[in-house]
């Protein structure tokens, strides 16, 4: 899920270019939507997008009884520490705490580093049982 | 004997009586001082201005112009010097006299030398400790003058610290954004595919106008530093304004209207930073139109330059989208954007900033929908020396 249409085509490249399936949202109500209908390995997911925001798709997906499971990794321009701080405070709000999220890659990160991350979510999601 | 003391050795000495002004001659040259003399207060006077001595013995008691004028005057001519009173027996109330007028001693006749000598020594030791407080507070002067510069110039620092925080997003998104563009352009050479080059090289085209915007916004801000004042006719940097956004107006349908200003003053101010905040003000107004609800509806932006009491105000209007709520506390404030990854947040800041610098005001007032207006408030100065140069 990624809001501007550029970064849409190269995360698309970048996960074909592994050999994956890439399937594209343009923000978090697609994105969601999307999930209805396939369920996939991984989820990219960046944070300021209009509609729905990374942070609160990533609250309903943690918090679904089926899509807890799957791999997100959060990437974008947001600094780390701001964006942890913000989840948190979101917490105040929900019955259960949330935890915090476990990948984070900023969005001037190497393509190389993240088509690692990508291959370790999306292959580890496969081998571990649930 | 230091220096200073050394400087400090130059007597004036007024007593009517030539054996005194013999005796007390002889005796303190012998001593080491550099004695003048004068007869009467006005002779006396006449010599201090000429002779600028630091320290004054003078009779009380003298016809024409008496020791307490003489004490008076000199204090009023070089309030530092010291005046030694010469007073008869039981001249008790000329004494007080003088001690209200600051004379630093008296000595009584018939004059014991030794008393003379030391009244002249506590007198120089007090010139020289008023001459090293006088250096002392030079001293601190300069230091805090000092100090205050390296302040100004940390909160320049952190103030360019902020900007590059809040810069972070912007720039890491160039980054990625570049980043992004070179993966796909490489695997575009690999795969031999078109799309890939075209979508590749779009997106660099793209980040390359974001960064050469970026580091434009940025020498702008710096700038602000550095103005250059000049008397200008408050239309000018407007008009320049109206021309370059012409053509961008007519291809999106807006009217844009400039009403001048019958002000025959010329302002002082800087020009060109001027010209900078209405323009900035100007595609903000314009860039309003990219979110409204209705592409049919009639587009206006309107620059209105008139005089306000003291003051020329530029008055930005746009009936565009209007601005949120929740962003209009911060939006004078902080580096924040509301055009995604067009925007830098520099524009308003570096607005507010020369506005601030020509003594100035900014306000805007807005609502949702319906359109915003941004008011700077110039005040009308025709005098280089009203603003302290």
């Amino acid at each position: 899920m990624e809001d501007e249409i550029q970064m849409r085509f190269y995360l698309m490249s970048l996960v074909k270019s592994l050999g994956f399936d890439p399937v594209l949202a343009k923000d978090g109500v697609q994105g969601l939507d999307t999930l209805t209908r396939i369920k996939p390995s991984a989820i990219i997911l960046d944070i300021m997008m209009p509609k729905k925001g990374g942070a609160i798709v990533y609250q309903e997906l943690v918090t679904h009884p089926e899509f807890k499971t799957i791999p997100i990794i959060f990437f974008s321009g947001v600094d780390r520490k701001a964006f942890f701080h913000h989840i948190k405070m979101l917490n105040i709000n929900l019955e259960h705490d949330i935890p915090e999220p476990a990948i984070f890659v900023a969005k001037d990160a190497d393509s190389e580093y993240l088509k690692e991350i990508i291959k370790k979510c999306v292959l580890g999601n496969g081998l571990e049982p649930e | 004997m230091n220096v200073k003391a050394m400087e400090n050795n130059k007597i004036l000495l007024v007593d009517d009586e030539a054996g005194i002004r013999k005796v007390l001659k002889i005796t303190l040259e012998s001593s080491g001082y550099d004695v003048c003399l004068a007869s009467d207060g006005e002779t006396g006077l006449k010599t201090f201005i000429e002779k600028n001595p630091c320290i004054v013995i003078t009779d009380i008691k003298m016809p024409g112009i008496d020791g307490i004028e003489v004490l008076k005057r000199i204090k009023d001519l070089n309030p530092e010097t010291e005046v030694i009173m010469i007073t008869g027996h039981g001249d008790m109330n000329l004494v007080v006299k003088s001690l209200q007028h600051e004379a630093a001693d008296f000595i009584t006749k018939p004059i014991d030398i030794g008393d003379l000598e030391s009244a002249i020594k506590k007198a120089q030791e007090r010139i020289s400790i008023s001459q090293n407080i006088n250096s002392y507070m030079d001293d601190l002067e300069s230091l805090v003058k000092e100090k205050d510069k390296k302040i100004n110039e940390s909160e320049k620092l952190v103030t360019i610290g902020q900007t590059i925080a809040g810069m972070s997003h912007a720039i890491k998104n160039i980054a990625g954004g570049l980043k992004g563009s070179s993966f796909v352009l490489e695997q575009g050479i690999e795969l031999e595919n078109r799309e890939y080059l075209k979508q590749g090289w779009e997106m660099m085209k793209g980040n390359i106008n974001k960064i050469t915007k970026l580091s434009l916004d940025l020498l702008n801000y710096a700038k602000t530093t550095k103005l250059d004042f000049k008397l200008e006719n408050p239309n000018k940097p407007v008009r320049e304004v109206m021309q370059l956004m012409n053509h961008r107006a007519k291809e999106e349908n807006i009217i844009f209207k400039l009403l001048p200003c019958m002000e025959k003053r010329l302002v002082f101010m800087d020009c060109d930073a001027i010209h900078n905040c209405i323009l900035n003000l100007v595609v903000n107004a314009f860039d309003s139109f990219n979110k409204i609800a209705n592409p049919d509806q009639i587009k206006n932006v309107n620059i209105i330059v008139e005089k306000e009491n003291n003051n020329i105000v530029y008055k930005v209007q746009d009936n565009g989208c209007g601005i949120n709520d929740t962003i209009k506390k911060s939006i004078l404030k902080d580096f924040i954007t509301t055009k995604g990854m067009n925007g830098t947040g520099f524009g308003l800041m570096t607005t507010k900033k020369i506005v601030e610098e020509h003594d100035g005001e900014i306000h805007f007032s807005s609502e949702k929908g319906k359109g915003t207006l941004f008011v700077v408030k110039i005040p009308l100065r025709s005098k280089v020396e009203e603003r302290g140069f």
